[in-house]
């Protein structure tokens, strides 16, 4: 068995123009057999088209999509072993639930016993027992959305499709369908490709994130890299808060990255190898839960002074926003037990130098 | 308060004449011919004094009426039939496919529907000079078919482009052939639709007397039949047949109605 037959899906240098206007621009990443991996990114960054791609109802205009090692160009999405849920659902309004769930064993040619006993273990799992005979119309957004997912997950994909699936329903339900598709992915161990621009669900539900910009594969990885280590501004940015301080980069030693900061602040990080060269502008990235304040006496490096403006009660922390040198304005997280400044207060923030990370300007 | 009452009355009295108005021109002359049905004169006309059933008795038992009946119905379902069969293909390719010229089509399907019927059956009895044989229920079926496939198209067409194209998309995605989710899917849902352009065919042709004179050849539809007595005799007979016709027109419409309001009942609003 070679590499590529143990990923479910590879891309390969996928670029699409939609009548000449790029709408993925060389993206290439590789999904693991049984992943959660989530496609995330803003409105029309082609998150749907990649989606659409690996379905079969679009074809890439350059690059290669693999489905389990085997490329699947040309092929039509009734004879690919993908299967998609639409944002909208797309439940047959003319069938019952049991019938809808059963739709794609059908148009296998199974024995009808066997999609019956297929259909009931599927309506069992996704807590829908007794509702098989209801109309699509009789049931709830939430019971809509599972049935949905069992109707694609009951024809057993080498890839599981989700087209912001969540989307449809209020906050509440959605937090609690994030949990339950979690879960029911993990039972099952289906590999999911799962599509939102909710940065929190896809940190809170995906074992890998694929961060899109303008048709564009920014950052691949896990949760925890994608928020500890952004690649870039925009990551960085659009991943969880970030305070964005502009920089110069000073010096690249071995060890450490020294960057003059606005003023005359100087700055280390923790080198990452694909560090801007000396001189060119960087920015440097701190989340506002490593951000806290420094008691005198003042260490030279990694702080900068700023003019306290604003403090949010959060409940069991308090968020901070901070006027710095420069103009920056500064977000900090203040944890339970940490002491208060007031407003017009100066005060020094600190952070370590392995929290902080070095991005391009771009 | 009570200006403001009075005015909203005078209003509302005036809203109702209105809606009298416009009923009444509608179905005054409906009713007139219905109600002469039971006249029982030779020759129809008010005062209406003695009421008779006995016109429908002359009517159901007149077979040359009869013929023309049986002869109109048989040209509509054909037509409807046809036109509906050659509609929907039409209606799924404009609605669904990227084709080059679509205004031009669109235009070319419409333009039967603003051609005077004159027209069209003089064309086609040009047309047929060469095959007198066609000229008969064949002819009429063809003229027929010529003006619904127009409305046909125009309704499904219609029907189509509101068509939740995810439902086509889930289908195919879960293995459905493009047969397949045709009669899964697209048919069982556009079932209203087609319904629709079948009764509207069938009451365009069943009532249709221009362009059938012109190709019927000495075959007689039901409105060729009654011109040709309307020429010498106004009998009660011809309102009793229409009677006949209302009713049944009135009481498909109504059934029509019934199913589909039953069936949006039962498929209502899922995910959207
Ligand atoms: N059928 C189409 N024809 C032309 N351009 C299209 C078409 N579909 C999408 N696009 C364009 O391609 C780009 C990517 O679209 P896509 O639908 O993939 O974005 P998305 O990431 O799914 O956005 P959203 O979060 O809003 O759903 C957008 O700029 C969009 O305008
Ligand atoms: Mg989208």
């Amino acid at each position: 068995m070679s590499e590529g037959e143990l990923r479910a899906v590879t891309f390969r240098n996928v670029t699409h123009d939609y009548d000449g206007a790029r709408a993925l621009d060389d993206v290439s990443f590789e999904v693991g057999d049984g992943e959660f991996v989530t496609l995330l990114g803003p409105s029309g960054c082609g998150k749907t088209t990649l989606l659409r791609i690996t379905s079969g109802f679009l074809d890439p205009t350059a690059g290669d999509v693999l489905l389990h090692g085997k490329s699947v160009v040309g092929v039509p999405p009734f004879r690919r072993n993908t299967s998609m849920v639409f944002q909208d659902y797309a439940l047959f309004p003319h069938r019952t639930v049991a019938q809808n769930v059963a739709f794609g064993l059908r148009m296998r040619g199974m024995a009808p016993d066997e999609i019956r006993r297929r259909v009931d273990r599927m309506l069992d799992m996704l807590g829908l027992a007794g509702l098989g005979e209801r109309r699509i119309g009789h049931i709830s957004g939430g019971q809509a959305q599972r049935v949905a997912l069992g109707r694609s997950m009951i024809v057993e994909p080498a890839v599981l499709l989700l087209d912001e699936p969540l989307g449809a329903l209020d906050l509440k339900l959605r937090k609690q369908m994030q949990v339950e598709l979690k879960r029911i992915q993990r039972q099952v161990g289906m590999t999911f490709l799962y599509v939102t621009h909710d940065q929190e669900e896809a940190l809170a539900m995906s074992d890998r994130i694929a961060v899109m910009n303008k048709g564009r594969l920014m950052q691949y990885g896990t949760p925890h890299e994608i928020y500890r280590r952004p690649s870039s501004r925009f990551v960085a940015d659009f991943i969880g808060e970030a305070n964005l301080i502009p920089c110069r980069v000073a010096e690249r030693r071995s060890d450490a990255l020294v960057l003059k900061g606005p003023g005359a602040s100087s700055f280390t990080a923790a080198p990452s190898g694909a560090d801007p060269a000396s001189g060119a502008d960087a920015i440097l990235v701190i989340r506002p839960e490593n951000l806290a304040l420094a008691e005198p006496p003042v260490p030279q490096a990694n702080t900068i002074g700023a003019v306290v403006q604003e403090l949010t009660f959060l409940g069991p922390s308090v968020r901070m926003t901070a006027l710095a040198e420069g103009n920056i304005v500064l977000a900090v997280v203040i944890g339970p037990g940490g002491r208060l400044p007031a407003i017009g207060d100066r005060i020094d923030l600190k952070w370590k130098a392995e929290d902080a990370i070095v991005v391009g300007p771009g | 308060m009570i200006g403001a009452e009075r005015k909203a009355g005078r209003s509302g009295w005036a809203l109702g004449f209105y809606t009298a108005l416009i009923y009444g021109f509608f179905y005054l002359p409906i009713v007139t011919l219905i109600l002469f049905a039971f006249d029982a004169k030779e020759v129809p006309g008010l005062p209406l004094k003695d009421l008779t059933l006995g016109w429908f008795a002359a009517a159901l038992s007149d077979r040359q009426l009869l013929a023309a009946l049986s002869t109109s119905v048989w040209v509509a379902l054909l037509s409807a039939s046809l036109a509906v069969l050659l509609a929907m293909p039409a209606a799924l390719a404009l609605a669904w496919v990227r084709l080059p010229a679509k205004p031009a089509i669109l235009g070319f399907i419409i333009a039967p529907m603003v051609v005077p019927h004159l027209v069209l059956g003089l064309g086609l009895l040009l047309l047929f000079r060469p095959v007198p044989g066609i000229l008969g229920v064949a002819g009429v079926v063809i003229a027929h078919t010529t003006l619904n496939l127009c409305y046909a198209t125009m309704i499904l067409y219609s029907h189509l482009l509101g068509f939740q194209r995810s439902l086509v998309e889930a289908a195919r995605d879960l293995g459905a052939s493009e047969i397949r989710m045709f009669w899964e899917v697209v048919l069982p849902l556009s079932a209203p639709a087609i319904l629709a352009a079948f009764l509207m065919s069938f009451t365009l042709s069943f009532g249709e007397f221009v362009a059938a004179w012109f190709v019927a050849g000495f075959e007689r539809t039901l409105p060729i039949e009654i011109w040709a007595w309307l020429r010498h005799i106004l009998s009660p007979k011809i309102n009793a047949i229409a009677t006949v016709i209302v009713a049944v027109s009135v009481a498909m419409t109504i059934l029509a109605q019934l199913w589909i309001l039953r069936r949006r009942n039962g498929a209502r609003g899922g995910a959207a």
